[in-house]
């Protein structure tokens, strides 16, 4: 599926030609990512980050794994585009999304939906919609004050907009990898233009037009503070049962409010910052524009947690620019055909390329001695497992990144079967600082991470 | 008995509990339930899958399921009138018994309860007095609602689309307007606050001069007269905002607001003379951002007036209705006449009427757009691998002129199933081989019914019912059959189990044999027939229609063989394949309306709305199956005419009461 372009940003036919990524030119090493600056100045610890990258369809396993002990875990066919990060990844066997077993059919809605939640989603069409908290909504809940934006949620599609999705569950599941609530999926932003707005409209205004933009935030300040005003007098007069749906609006209000109390970034983006100007047609050019957001949004440290969906499940994507014409969800039912395996095997590896480039450009970010992926935790995962069998066993998960010095990369490590992918969410959150006892089916922490 | 229990168990090993048909089931494809099942059937299928959990001093969740005899089925079902409901919703959504319970009804099993449940125990629920018309509902306006609600309420261009950056709706139950799914949260509260400010500089045209008139009001609205001549001193400015404004909030509102109500906005006002000069407009602007941020605009509310937690049903007021009825046939906001109905208190009393004028308004095309193609899917056409756009939007304007000539000429609803007719323009006549037509203008032509005739052989859904291969696209029968099967008749067709060994069709470039002769190998599997005998036959009968919903004699080479037989009855030919379809009408006819009703009410159909469907359906039956039978009866039924009020809530009779005030309005001032 090829992604529509939107309707006011039809460029080509003006001669503007494929839109650049946003740091084309890769950033100047000179630059200092803000969070290291603000960490120095107020001569704190590191600050670790965290981003999710999930991969839509499972993986075709043969491909991704090592089929010998003593094989290299990254001349597989699907991962050699990594060999040049090896120091600064780890490879993880064993982890299982195990809720994603429950209940019968439905595969793909519950493999996301399970995920970062941990928890047996509701089976149903639409009504009573029921997950749990995500992981990096926890995070975002405990730490998310620290900067501008709690958390950011992004991805490549929005998911199917007619038909059913997995038989008997609602498409919000298979759409939704991030969670704020057990009924509240935290909405993802799909369009490069709007995300860039939205996190750098300030930054990037000339001074006449900040002005302008900092008034519209005042009276929208205000609009807030009545909105909740009206909202508190409704909830006395809704019963309790119904009252989710105005909670959620009510949080959603006070998160914008904080964010509007704080005091506007004075930081200046990096010259040679283009706005982007519509959504790519292919992954990889999507994929580059949305990686490059966050780099950007984690170096000037507007937020420190993203989860970044590369793809819907089920996602019908075809690939024609590597000769692709088939639907993704399509292949991955192969059923033994090799060159339906071989196409799959092709879509892995064309998105570990982009995961690798998106490595590169984290390390060519500064961040005092260190780099912005020293300073990172960047997971690449899905709940899935065998994207043909969808055991959710065994799921393809990379770390990548320091950790701010609380991982010790460069190793592939075999965990034992059937270890809930909950327990490193809850090692991640040990090293976000963030406490919490239980994540989901979580049985403990993750040893190993570091050596 | 041997055969069965080594079935069972292959079925749920293999299924991981699915639902499953035997082979004898699949048969007779499709096999309907006993026509009537009785109490002792169900108990007896009770007793086998339920009892040992829903049983005896200390049931699992409460739930009991053993039954002494019919009387006490009669007894619970008018004490809790939606207790069966729950059952078979839980049935049918295959949720009871939970996965890893070994044990499992088949399919047959399951229709049988579900069959008693529906057609025994319901109406018993719904003859009890306490019918069920499904929960108070906080209705978030979806992507759609809010650019139409905003673009009519600030009179901006047909274009005009303030909710074009927003991230899409997610949906329920096939519709993008399910209330469980429009949730909120900070990115969308963000595209709220910059489309209010972008929407209302847009109508303001803020920095032009100051506003001569109204800008919130069609030119020639008589407020413009009285804003025009209050003479332009500053004294006069905040009045000047308020008559606007008071204008203004009820239909932004949806409903009259009372005094505080507008005094809680004019702070804007106030805020703006401050900060921004003494502009009228620029003041009138922030007042309306404000409002639009408001859960009163944001959301279609439906109060509960007792809010007591006592759960009780309560009838909704026609303001609600108005909105109701409103989104439901234009997506969009009340109109003046739907408000004025309201205020008269004369809408119910009018209801056919208004009814029948919204229909004929150009504004229900919105049916066509977002029910029918959310309904049949055609919305996905334009992501189509393999297919010109030009003949996409041709496919997917055939059946929307289709659908519309059925609301305009109020049409039986029965031509989905076979109609002798269509519309076509001259990319479509050429793709149908009809000579004689060019051009982009749509018309109507007659169908030669040897070839065409009903919906599912439109090229539309012949063809987002294919798949790609190679350049081109190759037919699925089992996906037509199973679109046939799920949106005309309604009916539930598990997914196939994991790693079954599939059949080679797709290798990427070419069929050896035609796509029959290698699903017929697929269905020689036992695993794989049971599903497959009740879905194959009926995409089987469609393949005398390529990939792209062209006729077509051969199928690679070799003759096309469209035969089959359903519930008994054979076919060899589309027309006599039809003829089977029509055989079905009653199974059609509900469906249909379970569909629209769900569209109508913004939810889920549940077990407890089936009563309503049965009437609902009876009543159009009645009418010949026209459209607007449909329509008139879905707007008149208990679940749309009222809403089951919060349970487990604290008294706030104080809160209520206030609600409940006089309300304010220009017009009583």
């Amino acid at each position: 599926m090829r992604q529509p372009l939107h309707r006011r940003t039809l460029l080509r036919g003006l001669g503007i030609g494929i839109a650049l990524p946003l740091l084309d030119a890769m950033l100047p090493g000179s630059f200092v990512g803000q969070a290291a600056a603000a960490a120095r100045g107020a001569g704190r610890k590191r600050i670790n980050r965290m981003v999710l990258l999930y991969t839509p369809n499972g993986v075709h396993k043969p491909f991704w794994y090592p089929q010998n002990d003593d094989d290299d875990y990254l001349s597989t066919q699907t991962l050699s585009p990594l060999q040049r990060h090896r120091k600064d990844l780890l490879l993880l066997n064993g982890l299982n999304v195990d809720k994603a077993k429950l209940d019968s059919a439905g595969d793909h809605a519950k493999a996301m939906g399970c995920y970062l939640t941990g928890v047996q989603i509701n089976k149903t069409a639409g009504d009573d919609i029921r997950a749990g908290i995500s992981c990096d909504q926890v995070m975002a809940k405990a730490i998310g004050n620290k900067t501008r934006f709690p958390s950011l949620e992004l991805g490549l599609d929005y998911g199917r907009m007619e038909g059913g999705c997995d038989p008997g569950y609602a498409c919000i599941y298979s759409n939704n990898v991030s969670w704020t609530s057990e009924k509240t999926p935290a909405i993802k932003e799909v369009n490069p233009r709007v995300v860039f707005d939205r996190l750098f409209a300030g930054a990037a205004a000339s001074d006449h037009a900040a002005e302008s933009h900092d008034q519209q935030e005042t009276y929208n300040r205000s609009i807030l503070d009545f909105t909740n005003e009206s909202l508190t007098d409704l909830n006395k007069q809704i019963g309790a049962a119904d009252r989710h749906r105005m909670d959620e609006y009510l949080t959603s209000i006070r998160e914008i409010e904080v964010r509007l109390d704080a005091p506007p970034s004075k930081e200046k983006l990096p010259p040679g910052v283009v706005r982007p100007t519509r959504i790519p047609e292919t992954l990889k050019e999507h994929f580059a524009l949305m990686a490059d957001l966050q780099i950007l949004a984690l170096r000037q440290d507007v937020t420190r947690i993203s989860t970044f969906l590369l793809g819907v499940e089920q996602s019908r994507r075809t690939y024609p620019e590597i000769g692709i014409p088939e639907e993704h969800h399509g292949l991955t039912h192969h059923a033994g055909n090799p060159e339906k395996i071989a196409k799959v095997g092709q879509i892995d590896k064309h998105i570990i390329e982009q995961f690798a480039v998106f490595l590169d450009k984290m390390k060519a970010v500064k961040e005092g001695d260190k780099t912005l992926l020293d300073n990172c935790m960047v997971v690449f995962g899905n709940g899935n497992g065998d994207g043909a069998k969808h055991d959710h066993e065994n799921c393809a998960t990379i770390v990548a990144g320091r950790g701010a010095g609380t991982i010790d990369p460069g190793r592939y490590i075999k965990y034992a079967p059937g270890t809930p992918v909950s327990n490193l969410w809850l090692s991640m959150m040990d090293r976000m600082d963030v406490k919490v006892e239980r994540h989901g089916d979580s049985t403990g922490r993750l040893t190993g991470l570091t050596v | 008995v041997k055969k069965r229990a080594v079935m069972l168990v292959l079925g749920t090993a293999i299924l991981g509990g699915a639902i499953l048909s035997f082979p004898r089931a699949a048969q007779s494809a499709d096999a309907p339930a006993p026509a009537k099942p009785s109490f002792a059937d169900a108990s007896a299928l009770f007793g086998k899958y339920c009892v040992s959990c829903h049983s005896g001093p200390a049931p699992r969740a409460e739930v009991v399921l053993k039954f002494q005899d019919e009387a006490e089925v009669r007894a619970r079902a008018s004490a809790h009138y939606d207790f069966f409901g729950r059952v078979a919703t839980e049935l049918s959504q295959d949720r009871m018994p939970p996965a890893y319970v070994k044990n499992r009804p088949t399919a047959l099993e399951r229709d049988l309860l579900l069959s008693w449940i529906n057609k025994d125990v319901l109406p018993v629920a719904a003859n009890s007095g306490r019918p069920d018309p499904g929960p108070f509902v906080l209705h978030r306006l979806n992507n759609r609602e809010y650019a139409n609600t905003v673009r009519e309420l600030l009179y901006l261009p047909a274009d005009y689309n303030a909710a074009a950056d927003f991230p899409a709706d997610e949906r329920g139950d096939g519709f993008d307007n399910n209330s469980d799914t429009l949730t909120i949260s900070p990115v969308l509260i963000e595209h709220y606050l910059g489309a209010a400010e972008t929407s209302v500089n847009k109508a303001f045209k803020l920095y032009g001069a100051d506003g001569r008139r109204d800008m919130t009001l069609p030119a020639d609205n008589p407020v413009n007269a009285v804003v025009a001549n209050i003479k332009g001193d500053f004294a006069n400015r905040q009045g000047r905002v308020r008559i606007v404004i008071e204008n203004f909030l009820p239909r932004a509102w949806r409903r009259p607001v009372t005094k505080e109500e507008v005094d809680g906005v004019m702070k804007f006002a106030a805020l703006s003379f401050t900060h921004d000069g003494e502009s009228f407009d620029k003041a009138t602007a922030l007042v309306i951002r404000a409002a639009l941020m408001s859960p009163e605009f944001l959301f279609r509310m439906e109060r509960d007036p007792a809010a007591d937690g006592s759960g009780k049903v309560f009838q909704l007021t026609e303001f609600q209705l108005a909105s109701r009825l409103s989104y439901f046939l234009w997506s969009t906001m009340p109109d003046e006449a739907l408000m004025a109905e309201a205020k008269a208190g004369t809408l119910r009393k009018n209801l056919r009427v208004q009814v029948a004028r919204m229909l004929k308004d150009p504004k229900s095309e919105s049916l066509t757009r977002d029910f029918l193609g959310q309904w049949l899917e055609i919305r996905s056409l334009g992501q189509t691998p393999n297919v010109k756009p030009e003949l996409l939007a041709a496919m997917k304007g055939e059946t929307e002129h289709f659908f519309n000539s059925i609301i305009q000429q109020d049409s039986s609803i029965m031509d989905f199933l076979d109609a002798n007719y269509t519309y076509v323009n001259g990319t479509l006549a050429a793709h149908y081989g009809i000579p004689g037509i060019t051009g982009d203008a749509w018309q109507r032509v007659k169908l030669d019914p040897k070839q065409r005739g009903g919906i599912f052989t439109q090229a539309s859904i012949l063809t987002l019912t294919s798949k790609p291969l190679g350049e081109g696209r190759r037919t699925s029968p089992v996906v037509r059959g199973k679109w046939i099967l799920e949106n005309m008749f309604g009916q539930t067709i598990p997914p196939p189990p994991p790693n079954v060994p599939a059949l080679q069709v797709d290798d990427g470039k070419e069929l050896k044999g035609t796509v029959r002769q290698i699903f017929e190998q697929h269905r020689s599997n036992p695993i794989c027939a049971g599903c497959h005998a009740r879905m194959d036959p009926y995409g089987f009968a469609l393949e005398n229609y390529d990939g792209y919903g062209m006729w077509r004699l051969q199928d690679n080479h070799i003759d096309v063989d469209a035969s089959g037989e359903i519930n008994g009855h054979k076919f060899t030919t589309p027309m006599e394949f039809r003829q089977i379809l029509g055989s079905r009408k009653d199974d059609f006819r509900r469906a249909f309306i379970r569909k629209m009703l769900g569209y109508a009410l913004g939810r889920g159909i549940q077990g407890f709305d089936t009563p309503a469907v049965n009437q609902i359906a009876a009543a159009v039956q009645k009418d010949n199956d026209r459209f607007s039978s449909v329509i008139m009866n879905i707007v008149t039924s208990y679940p749309f005419d009222n809403a089951r009020g919060s349970a487990l809530n604290r008294p706030q009779q104080a809160e209520s009461a206030k609600l409940q005030k006089a309300s304010y309005t220009p017009a009583n001032r």
